[in-house]
């Protein structure tokens, strides 16, 4: 604390009495610690009379000092750093202090600071409520939009839900469709000639086994990396993952469950299947009669569409998570941030300085009434020092 | 780095070396560079997206944009946007500096290749499989299919020309048209191979900067076309290629064509071997040959928009060929001389003086006056860079450009797993949650 060391710095003879002090600099801390100093200073010298004997007693205990003089400022700085005793830190207490603190019990250590937090907390709440905070403010707005962001989230998984449902009942009722081959649109289908080169693997491969040969190559490659984790993710609705335990590692493939080459069957069609992908010119429409018509296994435009489809939703439900996570993330920290702010202790640490001529001069008025009033207490604490018997000397002062 | 040295006119422009191995988490599936090749994107085959900063060789950016591989990327004018196709039939749009996905688009088939215009990040041409081709506009989603040459015929390439002013097609029977965007008039369209049973198109590109596209056919020539020529050419017409590339004596079948930054060279990788050729456009003739590592295939390769480098995808990782490193320290000054060991340097008597006493008193005095003038130094005009700006390209296109990628560092927290497990089972009664953050991604 600023406040020990500049009391380290000053020996008796620099002792600045009260009326000397330090120019005001606009800094409020500084002034409040400066004044405490004094305070403190001037009232041991007015309370050492009274406790004298207490204190040379001790002393004499520990030092095994045998002429009961007590010792002056000078030979106790001469002993050594190390034997210094130093006054316990407490305004009102003469006692030495423990070594290794600055109280010579709990109790003063806990006046000080009760004193402290009396003395200082009221004008910086006063400070604190002067003027707005930008920080609290902005806060507020991060926390809204988070809110917001989060009330959407939700609903948005929960349409999510919904279309991955229909979506289901829809494959559902088209794989009951028999191949016919009179409503089968004459679409002139044109003839898959030629190759193209998959971009997994890159071989050419013919245009009629492309998309068959594109997910086989898919599964190949996702075979050779694992994904998973220790923990299952529990969703409501539709699983998303495919948490399929691993006994030996005892953990989960977390891969999404209708992609998952490992542990997910491909679904075997039916004979007179027909292929059923959705043709309508809005790609998201699921309707019944714009199907494409053509048997499974003839068709080779639309292969694999309910997996690709259903995976679609899945990955939009994996990405809302993962913001909705984010969101609650930041949610947290503004919440904490706002919570945590005008605190005790960033009271007393932080003060905010008004460049303001008005507050300026409102401070110094305060001030120096205050320092008026230390010194009639002085006064009339050393009036009455002066009628107590003589041979009392008055006890230096002692400061680092 | 100042372009202008860097393209020496006296050596060639192409790469003669291979210069590393740029080798993201999963296996590459295409790769493109932005406009001025500050960035690599690449498209893995487990549908991320990764960005590479090319100069530190750094990964900066992944996205997960796909759940199949993706098939094409584009770069959008500016270099904020990046344009991803991939076989589970959509096709996405993503801002590269916040990753989000910016616009989504679904087709009834898995999608080969999707290119924004050249000038207008708004219109997008997309090619799905076994579909026509059509121009799709983002503002208000209008979706104009290309007019086909032959109904039936579904198995056609596209793409823009270099300013985006028409859309050139090409078919399984060799006919190329070019239409002109947006309104779709048949400008012109001719046959490869002059009318008789012509090969199949595979591919059409076009020059980053100079006036022509090559065609890359299933008969495996390589045909180049100046642009001027097949417009003037017209409907039906019968233009010539100013050179055919082929490979004679093994005749190769080329997976992939690109030209090179300036236009003059052409470079094609191997169907077969492992192997990338390099000619010279103008000519012909073929200037470079490199090989691979043998058993593996050649899936893609483009060339840098500005140096002479080539990065190809072979074996899922990116293999980056350059030239050779020189070091040249006798450009720097004329009388500097590189010596091979330490020689005693004995100076003039006069050589180190800051005021030459030998020179007359006038001499002097002129030489005072002019260094005394206070000369007005130009120190916040910027100088469009030469070597960046194109002929007809807007001033302010290049203020706006995304160049890198910002990042912060990565710092991979050490976590401890059986504490992680402990939160999460005692997290773990509640509903919605999530577990992918802990997740690992292996290589077996």
């Amino acid at each position: 604390m600023g406040r020990s060391k500049g009391r380290g710095g000053r020996s008796s003879s620099d002792k600045k009495p009260s009326t000397h002090r330090k120019t005001v600099d606009g800094s409020g801390s500084e002034e409040y610690s400066d004044w405490f100093e004094e305070h403190l200073e001037e009232s041991k010298r007015a309370e050492k009379p009274s406790r004298e004997s207490a204190t040379v007693t001790k002393r004499k205990e520990r030092d095994g000092n045998q002429n009961g003089k007590k010792l002056s400022q000078e030979e106790k700085d001469n002993l050594g750093f190390s034997e210094e005793l130093r006054q316990c830190y407490w305004i009102h207490c003469v006692n030495a202090a423990r070594p290794n603190s600055k109280y010579c019990s709990d109790d003063c250590g806990i006046k000080l600071a009760k004193h402290r937090i009396l003395t200082l907390l009221p004008g910086r709440l006063e400070e604190w409520k002067r003027t707005p905070c930008v920080a609290e403010q902005k806060n507020k707005q991060e926390l809204e939009r988070a809110h917001r962001e989060i009330k959407r989230l939700a609903g948005f998984l929960e349409e999510l839900e919904k279309r991955r449902l229909s979506l289901d009942a829809f494959i559902e009722a088209v794989s009951r469709l028999d191949y016919r081959a009179d409503l089968v649109v004459a679409d002139d289908l044109p003839e898959e000639d030629g190759t193209l080169s998959c971009v997994s693997c890159g071989q050419e491969t013919s245009r009629k086994s492309y998309l068959k040969h594109i997910e086989r190559c898919y599964n190949k490659f996702e075979l050779g990396m694992t994904f998973n984790s220790h923990a299952q993710t529990v969703v409501n609705g539709t699983p998303i993952h495919c948490d399929f335990l691993n006994e030996k590692t005892k953990r989960y493939c977390k891969r999404l469950k209708v992609l998952c080459p490992e542990h997910t069957k491909q679904p075997k069609h039916r004979h007179n299947a027909i292929c059923g992908s959705p043709m309508s010119s809005d790609p998201y429409e699921l309707d019944m009669k714009k199907i494409c018509r053509l048997s499974k296994k003839q068709c080779n435009r639309h292969n694999f569409w309910e997996k690709l489809r259903q995976v679609e939703i899945d990955v939009q439900k994996v990405e809302a998570w993962i913001k909705l996570d984010t969101l609650k993330g930041e949610e947290q920290k503004s919440t904490e941030a706002m919570t945590s702010r005008g605190n005790l202790l960033g009271l007393l640490l932080h003060s905010t300085t008004y460049h303001d001529d008005v507050q300026i001069q409102m401070k110094n008025e305060n001030l120096s009434k205050a320092r008026d009033e230390v010194v009639n207490d002085r006064k009339m604490e050393l009036t009455l020092s002066d009628l107590a018997p003589a041979g009392n000397n008055v006890r230096e002062k002692n400061c680092y | 780095m100042n372009l202008e040295l860097l393209k020496e006119s006296f050596c060639e422009n192409y790469p003669e070396v291979p210069d590393g191995v740029i080798d993201s988490v999963s296996l590459a599936g295409t790769i493109q560079f932005n406009k001025f090749g500050t960035l690599l994107a690449v498209g893995c085959i487990d549908g991320r997206l990764i960005f590479w900063d090319f100069m530190t060789r750094c990964m900066v950016k992944i996205i997960v944009a796909h759940v199949h591989p993706i098939q094409s990327l584009s770069w959008s004018r500016n270099g904020h946007k990046i344009l991803t196709s991939s076989t589970d039939h959509t096709v996405k749009i993503y801002d590269v500096v916040s990753g989000d996905c910016e616009y989504v688009y679904r087709f009834p088939s898995a999608v080969l290749r999707a290119q924004f215009h050249p000038r207008n990040p708004k219109i997008l041409l997309v090619n799905p499989f076994g579909h026509a081709a059509v121009l799709v506009n983002t503002d208000g989603n209008h979706k104009i299919p290309i007019p086909l040459e032959d109904e039936r015929d579904f198995n056609i390439v596209t793409s823009f020309d270099r300013r985006g002013d028409h859309v050139y097609t090409g078919n399984s029977k060799g006919k190329i048209s070019i239409y002109s965007v947006p309104d779709f008039f048949l400008v012109a369209s001719f046959k490869t191979g002059g009318g008789l049973c012509s090969a199949a198109v595979k591919s059409v590109e076009f020059a980053p900067r100079g006036d022509c596209f090559l065609l890359n056919s299933a008969d495996r020539i390589i045909r180049v076309y100046k642009c001027e020529d097949v417009l003037r050419a017209g409907i039906e017409g019968n233009p010539e290629p100013i050179s055919k590339i082929q490979d004679l004596v093994g005749k190769t079948a080329w997976k992939k064509c690109c030209f090179s930054g300036d236009g003059e060279y052409v470079c094609a990788a191997s169907a077969k071997q492992h192997q990338l050729k390099i000619w010279d456009k103008g000519m012909g003739n073929l200037v470079k040959i490199f090989h691979g590592n043998k058993g593996v295939q050649l899936i893609d390769v483009v060339w840098h928009p500005l140096r002479p480098i080539v990065a190809s995808i072979s074996g899922g990782v990116v293999s980056i060929w350059a030239q050779r490193a020189v070091e040249n320290w006798s450009a720097f000054q004329p009388n500097f001389k590189e010596l091979d060991e330490n020689v005693e340097y004995e100076e003039k008597e006069s050589e180190f003086d800051v005021e030459d006493e030998d020179k007359e008193k006038f001499e002097r005095k002129k030489e005072d006056a002019v260094d005394d003038d206070e000369l007005e130094v130009d120190v916040t005009t910027c100088e469009p860079i030469g070597g960046y700006v194109c002929s007809d390209d807007e001033e302010g296109d290049e203020k706006d450009y995304l160049m890198f990628i910002p990042i912060a560092p990565d710092v991979i927290p050490d976590v401890d797993e059986n504490l992680v497990a402990k939160q999460e089972a005692a997290a773990g009664t509640k509903g919605h949650q999530r577990r992918k953050k802990s997740s690992k991604c292996v290589h077996k």
